[in-house]
């Protein structure tokens, strides 16, 4: 990388060409005009080719590297606070232009001048920018309620970034990772839509909850009604009626073709996970998916690693399962997200069982 | 059905590229398949009706490699490996010097600015749509559109003046 003394980021020209033709292929189908000018483009030279395969692989491996780059809250937030500061990068790799002297010339100041009203605009463009956007978040542990603009609320739960912005045609929400309660201010003329990963979904006005984790998002209604189009939807919907909870084999399947949008009630919920699987629970206990914003943690028949994971979203010293025999424990009960003693004290009471008390992490142990 | 030679494709593509971007083909390589590729293109009497250019170009760069391959005046050192059969992602011979290109390839994303960096993680690593990305950033699409480009040929640049980028 090179970046001038106007702290442009040179590069290539044609790398550049492809890596806007892996974009448009990135974004989904191209119409056919789109199609044509990709293989004159193609067909102009070798270089074309090798640059646009070369990049193509480039945006594979960052796309399946092991690590993330960064966590998507540090992200954006350092390129929102580091909207200026393009210019102050300087890289020690070379620049054509950086072995002239440097004596300020008139056409030197000129371009100065003018990178300086480049930077005055982007900074006015995105204050006057007429998508008007919030980011709310919470740390762990923490959860907030927020009143927004057009009279809906929303309550976030522990470690949870939402975006949300409204113009004069719609209302939408990001949910980038957690979980939050909407209750959504009825307005026919502007629907609210979520994107939660591999749900989203439109609502005129109602509540409901959405969590987003890393495999999943689910969603359950508790009052109105919601649509939901999945995004990545490619298998059946799996429907699960109350009589046949807990018998996963006896579920109805959809055909795929009636998976395009999907009217969720009241008391229903939907999970869809990342790789397009879709369960749709036609009877819920929509008190236990709203419990969070009472500090209330609602067990039924739960798995012990379960139930400590949950204890976990809210407590900074975590709990963990040092003893195998308690693996396969079904936990049912009601507890305060922030006191998990009644439930250790009755696991302490179980045969060979000790509970461990350090400053870092509470460990349930067989000794 | 058109879903379904979509899915090949992509599948297929991605084989394709962690070839031509591992061992298996070197970086002398890329620049005479890509050659070879453009040759074929120029031959092909219509080829702006095909439905899937991108895919069609790797399938044209996949017979070259097979090509060469059957004549054996390439790939000597490599172990053969069938073009056809789509093996898993899983690729030993690729993980060994995967460590070090990945961490040659996260210095480099580092070392973007914020914004390209932002820009082109949000979109490759965490799926968000150009929409999305420009919603989260405060910027246009468009402007989202030049971060991920920029940032690419950038990266593409950065990675091919790095020592560590050879292999033995």
């Amino acid at each position: 990388m090179s970046i001038d003394r106007h702290g442009k980021m040179q590069s290539c020209p044609v790398a550049e060409q492809a890596a806007a033709w892996v974009v448009v292929f990135d974004e989904g189908d191209s119409d056919e005009p789109t199609r044509r000018e990709f293989v004159s483009w193609m067909k102009q030279s070798p270089s074309h080719i090798e640059e646009f395969m070369r990049i193509s692989s480039l945006h594979l491996e960052i796309a399946h590297a092991q690590e993330k780059t960064a966590t998507l809250e540090t992200l954006i937030a350092e390129a929102r606070t580091n909207v200026v500061s393009l210019e102050e990068i300087v890289s020690p790799s070379y620049a054509p232009s950086k072995k002239k002297n440097s004596r300020w010339t008139a056409k030197r100041l000129a371009g100065a001048a003018a990178s300086v009203a480049v930077t005055a605009i982007l900074i006015l463009g995105y204050f006057l920018s007429p998508m008007h956007n919030q980011v709310y978040r919470t740390g762990h542990g923490e959860q907030r309620s927020i009143a927004l603009e057009d009279g809906s609320f929303i309550e976030l739960n522990t470690s949870s970034s939402v975006t949300v912005y409204f113009t004069g045609t719609e209302r939408h929400a990001i949910l980038l990772v957690g979980e939050v309660l909407f209750e959504i201010a009825k307005d026919p003329s502007r629907p609210f839509t979520v994107d939660a990963g591999p749900l989203s979904l439109e609502v005129i006005g109602t509540r409901f909850n959405v969590y987003r984790q890393p495999e999943q998002t689910v969603l359950t209604v508790i009052e109105g009604k919601v649509r939901v189009d999945p995004v990545h939807a490619v298998g059946n919907i799996a429907e699960i009626s109350p009589s046949e909870k807990n018998s996963s084999s006896s579920s109805s399947i959809k055909s795929p073709d009636t998976r395009t949008s999907l009217q969720v009630s009241a008391s229903e919920q939907v999970s869809v996970t990342v790789s397009g699987a879709i369960k749709h629970e036609r009877q819920t206990d929509v008190d236990r998916a709203t419990a969070w914003t009472e500090r209330r943690l609602v067990f039924d028949d739960e798995l012990l690693g379960a139930v400590l994971k949950e204890f976990n979203r809210y407590n900074r010293r975590p709990l963990i399962l040092e003893a195998p025999q308690l693996a396969e424990r079904r936990i049912t009960g009601v507890f305060n997200t922030r006191n998990a003693e009644t439930l250790l004290d009755f696991l302490e009471g179980q045969d060979g069982v000790q509970i461990q008390r350090t400053s870092e992490a509470i460990r349930i142990i067989a000794p | 059905m058109h879903d379904t030679v979509a899915g090949w494709f992509d599948e297929f593509h991605e084989d394709l590229l962690r070839r031509i971007s591992g061992l298996r083909v070197s970086d002398s390589e890329v620049g005479d398949l890509a050659q070879e590729v453009f040759l074929r293109l120029l031959r092909v009497s219509n080829p702006d009706l095909v439905r899937h250019p991108r895919a069609y170009m790797l399938r044209v760069a996949a017979n070259v490699l097979q090509e060469w391959r059957l004549r054996g005046d390439r790939f000597v050192v490599t172990a053969p490996a069938e073009l056809d059969t789509l093996p898993s992602n899983a690729d030993p011979i690729r993980d060994i010097d995967g460590e070090a290109r990945a961490r040659q390839l996260n210095k480099a994303l580092a070392a973007l600015p914020p914004m390209y960096r932002a820009a082109v993680a949000l979109r490759a690593q965490y799926g968000l749509t150009v929409a999305q990305v420009a919603i989260h950033l405060g910027v246009s699409e468009r402007m989202v559109k030049r971060y991920i480009e920029k940032g690419y040929a950038v990266l593409r640049e950065r990675l091919a003046e790095s020592p560590a980028d050879q292999r033995s």
